[in-house]
């Protein structure tokens, strides 16, 4: 008898959860949202990480993944093209330090939200046709910033002119180079391929 | 789906052994191999290195090898043999070879062998056995045989992995599979999650609280004082955070935490002796032992460590189903561990739950090594990061430490298990929420175990959202569709299942119930989310001033498609009638239509289509009750059934209570008495006689069960009566309608009768055995052995076996 009556109140329980959830799924996606635009504004160590990774399970356990999902992709897809007018109107040499600035900060934010989404990341996005949110942040890095229409060209550019610096005996800033190579293998090797190593080695030729 | 699986199985010979290329493990020496076997005895399965040949025989085998056989000694005892010396032989632990197919799992790792039955591989262990030199190169799996032919079906090799419910899915999907390569793909995606552990913490300065200063260079080492206090006794105090070991190289140290964080380490030989001293100084026991171990086994055979000069020690695992979790494959105490946990000694966080204040003041290293969330909390720079206290909201506290007793024992306390079902489901739910692979995984296991027809309907409602408890979901439906009346009618809580389950449960292919009238109902109680149990009668008056869209909302397109799944053909026309005139069927088409498809049906005598393979008027094969043939003139047939009115009362003659109706080719009379043949007793003079039916001569008795019922007949008994004219030609046949027959067994010159009074009993096999009849009977093909009066049929007694509906 006593299970009867701790099963139906546990029931009561559950329902409750539910309806109420629906009521303020709104609400707590304001606060994922909030929480996000935050990671990019590195404001996020006043935030509580129960909090945070709390209100995430509750959205994939209630069925509203999706709207976390599709939620989280405007929200990334805003902060990547602020960075990308940055880094767009960064002049000179300081174009190379502003991507690479960016590039660093895009990728500590991208790691940050796989820690507060890790159970969407783990248990809605395997089950769905979707892209996990590490993989995302690349493809979004290169949509925006690498395959806009004048980056490309601007980077190689920069880069071989660099090298031919290096070339003639000046001093460059080699760690700056570094990581932006390691940009362009961090986006694929076809990437580095295409963008860099054979203009690279045309040059090198050539000089 | 039943259909594509053959049953096929692979035989061997006496003294040969099947190799196939793919029967491997993935990693030598470890893996896990499930099968299904029957022989009469010696089922016998050999692991080597290589494959061998089908003449091969391992009691000729020079290489290492392992072999286990089940049953040998005319099928009596357990073997198990090293190199073809034997090591284990034991009598009476149940593993034997079986005459039907059995199934068994050996799972191997380093050293440590397991056998256990059942189709569950790391589940039903029944005997383990630990070889002190492990053979690491096994890989192969042979199967073998005897001086009997051994028969082998649905083997597959597993790999050892921590998560073996996802193992579980491998095993019956057919023959000989192993792994799908795109399986480990995906596999690899969540590898970082599923490897998560302790041994990401190895020298890790996160959450440290504890330095080593170690050699004359003064390297700082980080460590946690925790897992340190557990695995031995270190000079820790509160206060004091730095241990200087000056005398100590790094490499040695090295050695020393690795064995400590992951359970197994490698080290230049020269240095086992300061290795074997380091944890001497700590009382790292296993770390001891197995340093004294190896220096024995370097004494005796210098040859061994030669190339490489390396030795490998690790930790034996205490359990061979959790390889790398902690805390069973690392050194650690489990008692002192528990300690820890009581105490609170070098806790480094209080974890309060709202509502409920301080829970437990905890380690941070010991909830991150298990929760990947956990130890993002911990790290990853936000508030609980620098904070010593940690806040949990919506989280029971009950359930709460249990998740902790978990973390600190590695075992699922048994109260919480047994005691209330509803705290298993919140630890199961917490588990999942916080990444806690392997108590998901004991929760999985214990709410398997646990599952009745009263709590599946709650653990549906709660798993369903769940994306990780796919396994549990789908044994929970068929839970629920099989014992679907009790489900729908014990309690309403099924109406608030979501969409996917509930439509899963109406199609699932195991729903049993009693009256097709039962699932409407339920389709409809479900569409309207019905507070109180009541029939389809209460929708119907509700239909009277509201309209269907009012009354189900937003279910009303699911509510459509799943009537589609009552078999409308099963209910009693009068039903169907009444069905056809409600204020259901006015309101909703589809409901109408499938009303009068079926009326027509029945009314055009269509009962039973040509199309047999249309499942929608095919009765549901698990609710036929099945009676099954026990011994001649047992209680369990058809005929006494209907003598009981199907269960309600004691047996009374079912032709006197007109339950049945038995009639024979010549005209009742004190020698042709239908109800003798039903009677249960004896009869010395009982026979039909001949009648002309188109000029030929014809002897039959003929029993109807009913208009409303039907039976798959599988078995049939007679009792001769006291005269000797045994029957010799005669066939057994099955009538939908009394007119034509279909042959369900042919007796040619059968000799089974030859005393007066005799019983006999026969099977009936073939295809037409899978079809329903309602009207059953013998017939005379063929003079009886007696020349005098050779077409009177003389039986005294007939029952019927099968499934009944």
């Amino acid at each position: 008898m006593s299970g009867q009556k701790k099963r139906s109140f546990l029931n009561e329980a559950f329902k409750h959860q539910v309806v109420f959830f629906q009521e303020c799924v709104e609400k707590t996606w304001k606060i994922l949202e909030h929480a996000i635009h935050e990671i990019y504004n590195h404001n996020l160590s006043s935030f509580s990480f129960e909090e945070v990774y709390r209100h995430a399970y509750n959205m994939v356990v209630h069925n509203f993944g999706e709207k976390l999902y599709s939620g989280l992709l405007t929200t990334m897809t805003y902060h990547v093209k602020e960075m990308f007018k940055l880094i767009e109107a960064a002049q000179g040499e300081l174009f190379l330090e502003e991507l690479n600035r960016n590039w660093a900060e895009h990728n500590k934010a991208v790691q940050m939200i796989r820690d507060i989404l890790v159970y969407m990341d783990r248990n809605f996005i395997p089950s769905t046709p979707k892209t996990p949110v590490r993989e995302f942040g690349l493809n979004l890095w290169m949509d925006v910033v690498i395959d806009a229409s004048k980056t490309r060209s601007r980077l190689l550019d920069t880069l071989l002119e660099l090298v031919h610096r290096e070339m003639s005996g000046e001093v460059i800033n080699r760690g700056l180079m570094r990581n932006i190579i390691k940009m362009l293998m961090d986006l694929g090797f076809t990437v580095y391929q295409d963008d860099f190593e054979k203009h690279f080695l045309k040059v090198s030729a050539d000089f | 789906m039943m259909d594509k699986k053959e049953k096929k199985f692979l035989t061997v010979a006496p003294f040969e052994c099947a190799w196939r290329k793919d029967l491997k493990f993935r990693e030598a020496g470890r893996g896990c191999v499930a099968f299904e076997a029957f022989a009469h005895n010696d089922v016998t399965l050999v692991f080597r290195e290589n494959v061998g040949s089908q003449h091969y025989h391992y009691k000729r085998d020079n290489s290492p090898h392992y072999t286990v056989i089940l049953g040998s000694h005319r099928n009596r005892r357990l073997k198990i043999e090293v190199d073809g010396n034997t090591v284990v032989d034991v009598e009476g632990v149940g593993l034997c070879s079986s005459s039907a197919f059995q199934s068994y799992w050996i799972s191997i790792c380093d050293g440590l062998i397991s056998i256990g039955k059942g189709k569950y591989p790391f589940q039903n262990l029944v005997f383990q056995w630990l070889d002190s030199h492990p053979n690491c190169a096994v890989r192969y799996i042979g199967l073998s045989s005897w001086d009997k032919h051994v028969g082998y079906r649905n083997v597959s090799v597993l790999p050892l992995t921590r998560n073996h419910i996802s193992l579980w899915k491998h095993v019956d999907c057919g023959e000989y599979i192993c792994e799908d390569d795109d399986e480990e793909e995906l596999e690899d995606e969540r590898t970082a999650y599923e490897k998560w552990g302790i041994e990401d913490f190895l020298e890790n300065w996160e959450l440290s609280d504890v330095l080593f200063i170690v050699g004359t260079e003064e390297r700082p080492v980080p460590a946690h004082k925790s897992i340190l206090v557990a695995s031995g006794n270190f000079p820790l105090t509160s206060s004091e955070d730095i241990l200087r070991l000056k005398g100590v190289a790094y490499p040695v140290l090295h050695a020393l935490l690795q064995y400590i964080y992951t359970g197994r380490t490698q080290i230049p030989e020269p240095q086992l002796g300061s290795l074997r001293a380091l944890g001497l100084q700590f009382e790292v026991i296993p770390l001891v032992k197995q340093c004294e171990e190896a220096m024995e086994r370097w004494k005796l055979n210098k040859k061994l460590f030669d190339f490489g000069k390396s030795v490998e020690l690790s930790y034996p695992y205490t359990r061979p189903n959790c390889c790398t979790a902690f805390p069973f494959g690392v050194p650690v105490d489990i008692p002192r561990l528990k300690q820890l946990y009581l105490t609170s000694k070098y806790s480094d966080v209080n974890i309060y739950i709202e509502g409920h204040g301080l829970i437990a003041r905890s380690h941070k290293i010991i909830l991150s090594l298990w929760s990947l969330p956990f130890a993002k909390m911990f790290t990853n720079g936000m508030s609980e990061t620098i904070s010593p206290e940690v806040i949990l909201r919506d989280i029971s506290p009950e359930a709460f430490k249990g998740l902790l007793e978990f973390m600190y024992s590695g075992e699922l306390s048994l109260e919480a298990a047994v005691d209330s079902g509803a705290l298993l489901l919140q630890l199961f739910l917490l588990a999942d929420q916080f990444g806690v692979t392997l108590l998901h995984q004991e929760c999985c296991k214990k709410l398997l175990e646990y599952l009745s027809e009263d709590s599946v309907c709650l653990v549906l409602q709660v798993v369903s959202s769940i994306p990780s408890c796919k396994l549990i979901q789908e044994t929970c439906e068929m839970n629920f569709s099989m014992h679907f009346d009790y489900c729908t009618t014990a309690s309403v809580d099924f109406v608030l299942l979501d969409e996917t389950t509930f439509r899963n449960i109406i199609q699932h292919p195991d729903l049993t119930v009693t009256s097709e009238e039962k699932v409407l109902n339920a389709i409809l109680m479900w569409g309207v989310k019905a507070k109180e149990e009541y029939g389809w009668e209460m929708i119907d008056e509700m239909m009277i001033h509201c309209t269907p869209e009012l009354l189900f909302g937003d279910r009303l397109q699911t509510v459509n498609h799943l009537l589609s799944f009552v078999r409308f053909r099963l209910l009693p026309l009068p039903l169907l009638e009444k069905l056809g005139k409600s204020n259901i069927a006015r309101h909703s088409s589809t409901f109408s239509n499938l009303v009068m498809e079926a009326i027509n049906c029945i009314k055009h005598g269509l009962a039973r289509p040509e199309n047999e393979h249309n499942l929608r008027i095919q009765h549901r094969r698990s609710s036929y009750k099945e009676l099954q043939y026990i011994c001649d003139g047992d209680s369990n047939g058809v005929l006494y059934f209907a003598g009981t009115s199907y269960g309600e009362h004691q047996w009374v003659n079912p032709v006197l209570a007109k339950r049945i109706t038995i009639t024979a080719s010549s005209p009742s009379s004190r020698f042709t008495d239908p109800k003798a043949l039903v009677s249960r007793t004896y009869r010395g003079t009982s026979f039909a006689g001949p009648q002309i039916e188109d000029g030929h001569k014809s002897t039959w008795w003929t029993v109807d069960i009913g208009a409303d019922h039907q039976l798959i007949c599988n078995y049939y008994t007679l009792r001769q009566d006291g005269s000797r004219a045994y029957m010799r030609y005669w066939n057994f046949q099955g009538s939908l309608d009394g007119k034509t027959w279909t042959n369900l067994r042919a007796h040619e010159n059968d000799q089974t009768i030859c005393k007066p009074g005799q019983f006999a009993s026969w099977p009936v096999i073939g295809q037409n055995a899978l079809l329903p009849f309602r009207f059953f009977r013998v017939v005379l093909t063929g003079p009886t052995a007696d020349a005098s009066n050779p077409w009177n049929f003389c039986i005294c007694f007939l029952e019927l076996y099968g499934y009944f509906h």
